[in-house]
Formats: structure tokens, C-alpha cells, sequence
């Protein structure tokens, strides 16, 4: 399907509530339904706390505060937040999402193969990335970086993320898509001094969100520009919010933390393809489990010339290109 | 074995032709059905023919099954013996005039040209080299037949669009989704927009530039 | 306990009472603080979007401060070796103006890493037992062990002297110099491990060097000693401290012989990189001449070396350093030159080309200017109240008991070279 990238420019147009505003409106609505006093009550000083935290002020509720690295919350707490979480999202987009923590699967690990034969860099990838996982369009944030190449060469010196052309593929170039490689070894979770950020059982590499300091460490150790911050608070348009949350991979950041690609562990924990996967219309992506030995990604590499990106670096990606 | 040709959910492919959808009730549908039972019927009776002949799909992972999602009953012209069960093959080698005026074959150094993969004695179907006839929807076992590797990938899901879950139901694409057989190329398209140039770090001509001299200076 | 309220009231008025030139010296530095300190809160509301970084530069001007003032902070020790290692008698009575230096300087990287930082909120994350703290594997989580280790150990020792000095007593030796033989190994730890924050990173090939950790300490201990002899020469002048012009020869001895380690040392990078001119020589190509047209770090490169070779040559040149304007020229140009070699010239090269390949540029934003410039006036403004309680102790005007005299030093007979106190 032609993407229309005009949609953008029209959801723009349309003037969202404030947060005060929203809030307002949800909490006559409840009150309309429920009439009871004890969930006016609770929505309101919801809407209240979310409007004083997600309107970019960045001040903290106490809770927030307080809140433990991710590993040590208890399924109350986490109970707890995810409540949250959907009540700001409510409050302040108007939109009812759903926020899990999905675990790893037993016996599951991830990996990705990209065949540079057949991407023709058409940046499909790159916008559904954007809109599966929330990211904002102003200031722009992209997990996926399509870099064109010089047919002969990997030489990413002469290659350029900024290519514009009527038609994909341009003459002598092909196409590299880069994103989270998810290595096995990641500098990323070594260099960051508060470990907010480590590689989980099925082989993401995850980032608590509200664990992250910001110092950027971990940006500076990837060798892949793999990883993104939030220089300043992401605004994302309320028709482009995605309900259906990862508490490590899509739900809402906010300024001064660091996220990236998590293979949209969101859904494929749940068994489903990530969505860059799904949006390529070549055919180019494949996504599985390494343990299954009938999977697409095991032929991949058993069959196919597979490299990974800077592997004297032996950061053991998950992420393998090959040429078919 | 016949590969199994259930309806499944359509994957993004960006399709080649307009496409019916499957949920129109009109007669139209109900008169391909009455064909699609005819050609079922038919296919059947091809599926008598040597094992080795149909294609094994790599086995399912370990939940799910794998699906190549059938094309014929989409296909606007289709059947084909509708209007030339009426008229004797013309096999003297030609450009189309008449009908089919935009099918020019440039498909690799184009020697031979329509009979040469449509039967001229079952126009409804394709025709491997042996002689042997194939469905519309059983296309990759044609186009497999010459490109052996691609075929093998495509057999291991390597090639081709795949859409479903990865640890469930699957969906694969028949080689025409992509590759009109009369002119294979895939389409180029038109990408979508760069990224953001860095907020404050213009970008010079330099940086997008074509030419290089491999030294970056 | 007494004693110690009255040190602190009694250091705290000497803080806060002065001549006019002191006052309007507080005003100016006071006055950029507070600039600093808008300039913040500005930023603590937009973001880190107030300054010029970017994804594919995530660190700039504040972490170039901050690595420059390790380095400074480090360059401590080169007073103290001389003083308590070969008993150099003559920057003995020095050596407690330098750790205050330290202590200054330190304040100002903490400082630095503050404003930094996405979530200054969220620092208590880093604290062990109470956050999560990733050591030993996060080189920043050594950082923060050493930095505050030595803050500590440098405020301790400097403390204890100055207080068992304005008691009038003695210090006893058990109570600081073992802290200041640690001092010593911390202090060259602390910048160590601050080049290997740099130097361990696989995905900056412009860092990834054994030397760099060489490099660092090598130009921490040109800038340092530099600006020392201003400062001591300032002290001199203003505060009618008596710093011997020995003590002020042997930081030049020191910076002579460690400003041409250091840029031995970064030719040897140069050379390096450039002889087998592969990709990962790119960084110094963009740093040195520029790279497809982005050239901001050009003239400066060049500047900081002119600098530090004007410094070098100074230093070794009797004739020269003989003359005090020449010798306070050669020690600003060997402080400015470091700074732009290693702050600027080193950080933002280690970013261009990104790991993809991208070449871009950066230069600071006005608000991590104004935030810059506000903690440099933070340091030096702390520097300057801590001097103006430091030099009257040292100088025995400052005291619990005015009227008593001070304790005599001890005077072991076998060994005639022990460091001494001297009380005046």
C-alpha cells in the first residue's frame, strides 16, 4: 500500500485538548456512567497527576520518584504503575491503551536477518517502526536508519541515511538497514553505571525507562548508532498512539531518557512478527527463533553467507545480514 | 499432496492488479465459485502426478502452519478458456493486437513467447517444461523450474514476503504477487521521506553527494 | 568539639570579610553563577534540547569540561609527590593550596556531570545499596568511586591540616600523611579512569588507543602545575602568601618535561593514525583538516598545538621562563592549549564520523555556555573563599587561641630531611 505521508500534516492540524481539558471531559464522562464519588476521586487526581507529568514540565510525581528499577517491582507495583501509565495515556490522548510487561518465552531466542539482495530502501521499516512503537515525529525520532551504499563497497563513510529519490532502488547502491542489533555482548549494558539497561533471556536488549539517568553512556558505547534520546519531551499526535504497550519496549517515554529498538518485543513475545517485518515489502526481513530448528532464521544462517556489522568489535550481534 | 489453499488474512504486498475482495456476496463471486470448484475439481486430477513434482514447503515451526496464499480466483481475466474456449490456439509467434496488448514479454532474453509457459492445449493452466500443467496458484513451481535457487529460498521462506506470526499460522506469496512473469523486475517505489537532518548540524552537499573518491575529503 | 565550631565560624567570617577588590572579585564571579544557574533551570524545563547536542553527538561541551578538570583536579598530586615523596621543602608549604585547588576543581566536575545528566532527578540511582550501581563493570561507576574518594581524601587532609593548624598544633603524621601517600595513587586513578570511560570504548576508534590513558595524565600534568603557578603567583601578589620562587621553579621543571611528554605523545597518535590512513584515522583527518567540508575544529586543533609548543619551548628556555610575564603567558597558553586538545579536541572527534559513517559539526549553545561559564565562576569562586580562610591559617593569623603560641614541630635527630610544618 503507498504510504501517504500527508496524514501526518492532517492529524496536526486538528487542535487536541489540553490535558486540563481531557481530564475534565473523562471525569464528567465517569461521573456520568459510575455517579460514585471513590472513582471520580481516583480518575481525577489521576488526570491531575498525569497533566502535572506529561505536559513536559518533567517534574516527577513522588511515586515516580521513588520508583525501583524494574527488576525488583513486585507484580503489585507493577499492577500499580501500568494502571498508571493508562490512566495518564487517557487523560492526556484520549486514547484506552494497554500496558504488559510480556516475559521472555521459555526456550526463545531472537534473531534477525536482512537480505541486502532485496531491501531496495524503501523506508517502509523506518515508519512503521515510528508508528508501532510511539516514536515522535517532532522532534523526529527513528530506530531504524537506512543507509545507502555504494554497490562494491561497505564503506559507511561514503554511505548516506539522507537519500532522496523519485524510486528506490537508485542505480549502483544498495540498501543497509541498521538498527539494535540486540548483541550478546553489548557495550551498551556494560557502559551504563546504573544498569538500566541489560539483555534479557530471549536476547533483548531492554531499557527501564524509568530507571535511566540519562547520561548518555550507553549512546556513546554503541557501535552500531543504534540507540536514541529524548532531548526534549516527545509529543506524539493522539490518532498515532499505539494502545498496545510494552512496559520495556513502546509505552510513553519522556525527556532525558534513552530508548531504542526492542525487536517490538511487545508483540513478539506474544508470537507475532515485529512490525518493521511485516511493513517491508520486499520480503527482506526474517525474524525467529534460534532454538527452532525449522525456522527461517536457522536456514539463514546455516545456508546463507551471513556477516554481522563490525564484528572485530565481537560485540555478537543478533542481527545478521546476508546477500540471496 | 495438494498444498493446502485456505483463505487466510492478505499481507501488505503492495498488489499488482486491483484485487477483488473475498467478501463480496455478488453473482459474479458465486459464478467463480462454481469455476473455482470446477478448477478444484481439476486440480485435483493434476495432483495425481509424481510426488517430487509438489512443492514441500519447509516444515511449520513448531506451532503454526505455512500457507501459499492462492491467487487464481483474484486474477481479473481468469479463466482464460472463458473467451478462448471460442477461438483455436494461434501459435505463430506475434505481437498481441487484439487483446492482451500489454502483456510484452520481457522476461529474461525473451525467447519464446505466450505458449511457451501457457498450455495451448489447457489454456486455464501453465505448463512446465516436461509438459507437465500447473495451476495459476501453483506459479512457483513454473518460475522454480528455471530458477532453482530462488525456488530453494523461496521452499525455506527465505525469499518472498512472509507475513503471519512467527511462531504461528504463516502466509507465503506466490512468485506473480511480486514478479509479473511478463515483466519480472520488482517495481521500483518510491521511498518514503529521509530522516530528520540533525537539529543542529546542517548538512553540507558533501554529505548526499554521489560521487566519492573513496578517501572522504 | 568547641574547637572545631569555632574553626568553622571563625574560617567562615575570614570567607566573608575582605578588602573592596575582594567584594567586587565575589560580585563579578557571582554575577556569571547566577547566569549559570538560569541558564539551567532553562534547561532542567526544555530539555537537554537547550544545548547543541544531538544523537549523533551526545556528548559536548560539558563532558569536555568535565574530563579537562579531572585532569586538573588530578595534577594535585604533582605538588604533593615532590613535598612528601622526595621532601621537597620548598612546595611544602604549598602543597595545601594545591589540594584546595583540587577540591575546587572536583566540585566543579561533579558539577559538571549534574547538568549533564537527562534526570538529575534520579541521582540517587547511582548510589550503591541504595540505586543499582553497575560496578565493576561500568567504567562510570569507578568514576564515581574515584572522584568522590579523592573530593574526600582532599577535603579530609586539607581540613584536618588546616584545623590542627589553627589550633595552633601539630598535625600528627598518622592522621593525614597515609591519606596523602593514597591521595597520591588516587589522583593519578582518578584521571585513569576517566581516559578508560574514553579508551574502552570500541565504538569510538578515535579513543580506542592505549595511549590515550598516557595522554591524559601526560597533559593533566602540564595544565595543572601551569595553573598553579599562576594561582601561587596570584596568591603571592594578593594574599602576601610567601611561595618561594623554588616552588614555583619546580612546577615549571614539572611542566617542561610533561608538556613535551604530551604532545610527544599526540604526535605519536597523529603519526599513528595517519601513516596506515585507515577508517578509523577518519577522526583525526576531521579534527586535523577537516572532513567532506565540516571543518569547525580546524583552527583550533592547530591553535591548541601552536600553544602547547609555545609553552613547551618557554618552559625549557631559561632565557624565557626567566621573565615572569613570558612564563604567566607560557602557563595560559599551556592551560588553554590542553583544554582545547583534550576538552573540545578530543571529545567531539571521538563522535564524528558517527559509527555510521555521518560526519556533522557542533559547537556549543549559548545556554551550555552560560552553564559552563557558571560553574567555572563556581569553582573559582569557591577557590577563592577557601584561599581566603586557608592563607591567614597558613600564615598564623588565623587562630583558636590568638594570644598562644603554636605547638613547635617535633625535630627527630636521625633524619634532618623529614617534612616539617613550618609554623610562623
Amino acid at each position: 500500500m503507498a504510504k501517504d505521508t500527508d496524514t501526518t500534516c492532517g492529524a496536526a492540524m486538528t487542535p487536541i485538548p489540553s490535558a486540563a481539558e481531557r481530564a475534565e471531559k473523562l471525569v464528567e464522562s465517569r461521573l456520568d456512567e459510575k455517579g460514585n464519588r471513590r472513582s471520580f476521586l481516583k480518575i481525577a487526581g489521576a488526570a491531575v497527576a498525569a497533566a502535572a507529568t506529561g505536559c513536559g514540565t518533567g517534574a516527577p510525581t513522588s511515586e515516580e520518584f521513588f520508583r525501583q528499577h524494574y527488576q525488583k517491582l513486585t507484580d503489585e507495583d507493577k499492577k500499580r504503575i501500568f494502571a498508571r501509565i493508562e490512566e495518564e495515556v487517557l487523560a492526556t490522548k484520549g486514547v484506552r491503551a494497554h500496558v504488559a510487561d510480556p516475559p521472555p518465552m521459555d526456550g526463545v531466542q531472537f534473531a534477525y536477518a536482512l537480505n541486502l539482495s532485496v531491501c531496495n530502501g524503501s523506508r517502509r521499516c523506518v515508519e512503521a517502526c515510528a508508528r508501532e512503537n510511539n516514536l515522535p515525529d517532532d522532534p523526529e525520532m527513528r530506530y531504524i536508519r537506512v543507509l545507502e551504499m555504494e554497490a562494491g563497497s561497505m564503506d559507511f563513510e561514503e554511505a548516506t541515511a539522507y537519500y532522496e529519490h523519485d524510486k528506490v532502488p537508485a542505480h549502483d547502491k544498495f540498501y543497509l538497514p541498521v538498527q539494535c542489533n540486540q548483541c550478546d555482548n553489548p557495550p551498551c549494558t556494560k557502559a551504563c553505571p546504573v544498569g538500566a539497561t541489560w539483555k534479557e533471556k530471549d536476547g533483548i536488549v531492554v531499557v527501564d525507562y524509568n530507571w535511566c539517568i540519562g547520561c548518555r553512556f550507553c549512546i556513546v558505547a554503541c557501535p552500531y548508532y543504534a540507540r536514541r534520546f529524548n532531548w526534549s519531551e516527545p509529543e506524539i499526535p493522539p490518532d498515532r498512539i499505539n494502545p498496545n504497550m510494552g512496559y520495556l519496549s513502546n509505552r510513553p517515554r519522556h525527556k532525558g531518557v534513552v530508548e531504542k529498538c526492542t525487536f517490538c518485543l511487545h508483540r513478539t513475545r506474544a508470537g507475532r512478527d515485529p512490525a518493521c517485518l511485516e511493513a517491508c515489502p520486499t520480503g527482506a526481513r526474517k525474524f525467529g527463533n534460534l532454538h527452532d530448528p525449522n525456522s527461517e532464521i536457522r536456514e539463514i544462517i546455516r545456508s546463507k553467507r551471513v556477516f554481522v556489522l563490525k564484528e572485530d568489535l565481537a560485540t555478537l550481534p543478533r542481527f545478521y545480514y546476508f546477500f540471496a | 499432496m495438494c498444498v493446502a489453499l485456505p483463505l487466510a488474512g492478505m499481507g501488505s504486498t503492495p498488489p499488482r492488479r486491483p484485487l477483488r475482495t473475498p467478501q463480496s456476496r455478488g453473482r459474479a463471486t458465486r459464478a467463480l465459485s462454481l469455476l473455482a470448484g470446477v478448477l478444484g475439481a481439476l486440480s485435483l486430477s493434476a495432483c495425481e502426478e509424481p510426488e517430487h513434482l509438489h512443492t514441500k514447503l519447509a516444515p511449520p515451526s513448531a506451532t503454526g502452519t505455512i500457507v501459499i496464499l492462492p491467487r487464481q480466483s483474484l486474477l481479473p481475466t481468469f479463466p482464460c478458456s472463458r473467451c478462448h474456449d471460442d477461438r483455436a490456439p494461434n501459435p505463430t509467434e506475434r505481437r498481441l493486437v487484439e487483446f492482451h496488448t500489454q502483456k510484452v514479454l520481457l522476461h529474461g532474453s525473451a525467447k519464446g513467447w505466450c505458449y511457451r509457459c501457457h498450455s495451448q492445449d489447457n489454456i486455464d493452466k501453465l505448463k512446465l517444461q516436461d509438459g507437465t500443467l500447473v495451476s495459476f496458484d501453483e506459479a512457483y513451481e513454473l518460475c522454480g523450474s528455471c530458477h532453482g535457487d530462488k525456488f530453494r529460498d523461496f521452499k525455506a521462506g527465505i525469499h518472498g514476503l512472509t507475513t503471519g506470526d512467527w511462531n504461528g499460522d504463516r502466509q507465503r506469496r506466490s512468485c506473480p504477487n511480486c514478479h509479473d512473469p511478463h515483466n519480472p523486475r520488482f517495481p521500483a517505489m518510491t521511498p518514503e521521506r529521509p530522516p530528520a537532518q540533525p537539529r543542529t548540524a546542517p548538512m553540507h552537499a558533501a554529505d548526499v553527494s554521489e560521487d566519492s573518491d573513496g578517501e572522504g575529503h | 568539639m568547641r574547637s572545631m565550631l569555632r574553626f568553622a565560624t571563625a574560617t567562615t567570617g575570614a570567607m566573608i570579610k575582605g578588602p573592596r577588590g575582594y567584594y567586587v572579585w565575589l560580585l563579578f564571579l557571582s554575577a556569571w553563577v547566577v547566569l549559570g544557574l538560569m541558564a539551567y533551570l532553562h534547561q532542567l524545563k526544555v530539555g537537554l534540547h537547550a544545548t547543541n547536542m544531538i544523537d549523533q553527538v551526545p556528548w559536548g561541551a560539558y563532558i569536555a569540561n568535565f574530563t579537562y578538570l579531572v585532569g586538573m583536579a588530578a595534577a594535585a598530586v604533582m605538588l604533593v609527590i615532590p613535598a612528601y615523596v622526595y621532601h621537597d621543602h620548598d612546595l611544602h608549604e604549598v602543597v595545601v593550596l594545591g589540594e584546595l585547588l583540587a577540591v575546587a576543581v572536583l566540585t566543579m566536575c561533579l558539577m559538571f556531570v549534574m547538568v549533564d545528566i537527562g534526570r538529575p532527578d534520579r541521582f540517587w540511582h547511582l548510589m550503591p545499596f541504595l540505586g543499582r550501581f553497575n560496578w565493576p563493570i561500568s567504567m562510570l561507576a569507578w568514576d564515581v568511586i574515584a572522584l568522590n574518594g579523592y573530593l574526600v581524601l582532599n577535603f579530609y587532609i586539607t581540613t584536618y591540616l588546616l584545623y590542627t593548624k589553627f589550633c595552633g598544633k601539630q598535625p600528627e603524621r598518622k592522621k593525614y600523611v597515609p591519606f596523602v601517600f593514597i591521595a597520591i595513587g588516587w589522583a593519578v586513578s582518578i584521571h585513569t579512569v576517566t581516559a578508560f570511560l574514553y579508551s574502552g570504548m570500541g565504538s569510538r576508534p578515535h579513543w580506542n588507543a592505549a595511549i590515550l590513558a598516557p595522554r591524559f595524565l601526560a597533559s593533566a600534568f602540564a595544565a595543572g602545575p601551569s595553573l598553579m603557578i599562576v594561582a601561587l603567583s596570584i596568591i603571592r601578589d594578593r594574599m602576601k602568601f610567601p611561595v618561594k620562587d623554588a616552588a614555583l621553579n619546580r612546577l615549571r621543571q614539572i611542566v617542561a618535561v610533561t608538556m613535551l611528554i604530551n604532545l610527544f605523545f599526540f604526535f605519536s597518535e597523529i603519526f599513528t593514525e595517519l601513516y596506515t590512513f585507515k577508517h578509523h584515522a577518519a577522526s583525526m583527518r576531521y579534527l586535523l583538516f577537516g572532513l567532506k567540508g565540516h571543518n569547525k575544529l580546524v583552527p583550533y586543533i592547530w591553535m591548541a598545538m601552536a600553544l602547547d609548543v609555545f609553552a613547551a619551548v618557554v618552559f625549557t628556555t631559561k632565557k624565557l621562563y626567566s621573565n615572569k610575564r613570558i612564563l604567566m603567558a607560557a602557563c595560559l597558553s599551556a592551560v588553554v592549549g590542553v583544554w582545547v586538545e583534550k576538552g573540545m579536541g578530543l571529545v567531539i572527534p571521538g563522535f564524528v564520523p558517527t559509527p555510521l559513517g555521518e560526519v556533522v559539526d557542533y559547537s556549543p549553545s549559548f545556554t551550555e555556555f552560560c552553564v559552563s561559564a557558571g560553574i567555572w565562576a563556581f569553582g573559582a569562586l569557591l577557590y577563592t573563599l577557601l584561599l581566603k580562610a586557608a592563607v591567614p591559617i597558613e600564615l598564623g593569623k588565623l587562630r583558636l587561641n590568638p594570644g598562644t603560641p603554636d605547638e613547635a614541630p617535633v625535630e627527630p635527630a636521625h633524619h634532618a630531611a623529614e617534612p616539617q610544618e613550618a609554623s610562623r
